[in-house]
């Protein structure tokens, strides 16, 4: 008997063990090349060592590079209902790690400014009910989802230009501070 | 008791239980630079890069300079799914290429993103 009370002790402490599950969720966009610490002279240097940027911006006698890059962890527990364990309770949190490169220059192209920095930041926590099969995300990450204004550029040109609030041919001629590339 | 061996055998092929998810998209413009291209500082024209690699994704003049910048989004995402413990890893790749003309057309430097070592 005591045997038995003993198995059933054991078995109703895997069930409680089974009860609970984790989930990470992993995301990563962009590259920042790691390179050791340079000084460049010029952009053509930058270029060479960093390859080309994820974003362009355009000031009236200077120009900017910059490199960006974002790593998202976002670890979950999950607890399971006894007697009703498809569905899942979940708590969840996110944090992302930044890379960041900044290179302005002249318009004749020398090294103005440059700036390199990595930071951590906390992108909030959340909890879901789900499917117990389901990895559900707890954090709200659209923006990052969204479509890239490099590819919708092409499209946002072909906008009739009597309902656009401005022309695209500002930004072209850069008579318009405005930023291609990636815009994470 | 063999009704505990069964729950036990039960419990332990639950855990077992596995799946897995794989998917991946391309948006953008095809990265045909990573194609072997001949283009060479100071000869080679706007029109020969466009011929080579077909319309940028954006424009952007700089001074008297002209910017073409391709982009190409590869997003892959791959994942284990236990009872117990699940994993998903997502993995965007934003392939770019950047090409600086003169005001006579002629290219002046161009480069492209550096690629993770994993992706290369």
């Amino acid at each position: 008997m005591l045997k038995r009370l003993i198995l059933l002790q054991v078995i109703s402490f895997i069930c409680l063990l089974m009860l609970t599950s984790c989930s990470v969720i992993k995301r990563q966009y962009g590259h920042v090349e790691t390179v050791p610490a340079f000084s460049p002279k010029d952009y053509h240097q930058v270029l060479t060592k960093m390859g080309a940027p994820d974003s362009i911006a355009v000031l009236n006698d200077a120009f900017i590079f910059a490199y960006h890059s974002v790593a998202i962890d976002e670890p979950q527990f999950g607890l399971a209902i006894p007697s009703f364990d498809i569905f899942k309770f979940t708590l969840g949190s996110a944090t992302a790690v930044h890379h960041y490169h900044f290179y302005a220059f002249s318009l004749q192209g020398n090294v103005i400014n440059l700036q390199t920095n990595h930071w951590q930041s906390a992108l909030g926590d959340s909890s879901s009910i789900g499917l117990i099969f389901v990895v559900e995300e707890t954090v709200d990450l659209a923006s990052f989802e969204v479509r890239r204004a490099a590819n919708l550029w092409g499209e946002r040109l072909l906008f009739d230009t009597n309902l656009i609030e401005f022309s695209f041919e500002e930004i072209i001629l850069a008579k318009r501070l405005d930023l291609i590339g990636q815009d994470y | 008791m063999k009704m505990i061996y069964q729950t036990l055998i039960a419990i332990m092929l639950t855990s077992f239980l596995s799946g897995c998810v794989n998917y991946s998209r391309d948006s953008g413009v095809e990265n045909l630079w990573r194609q072997p291209q001949t283009f060479t500082n100071g000869t080679t024209t706007s029109q020969q890069v466009l011929t080579a690699l077909g319309p940028p994704s954006q424009v952007l003049s700089i001074g008297k300079k002209t910017i073409y910048y391709y982009l190409k989004e590869q997003v892959t995402r791959e994942g284990l799914i236990l009872l117990i413990y699940n994993e998903t890893t997502e993995v965007s790749v934003f392939d770019r290429a950047m090409f600086i003309f003169d005001q006579q057309g002629v290219l002046v430097d161009f480069s492209y993103s550096k690629l993770a070592a994993k992706t290369e």
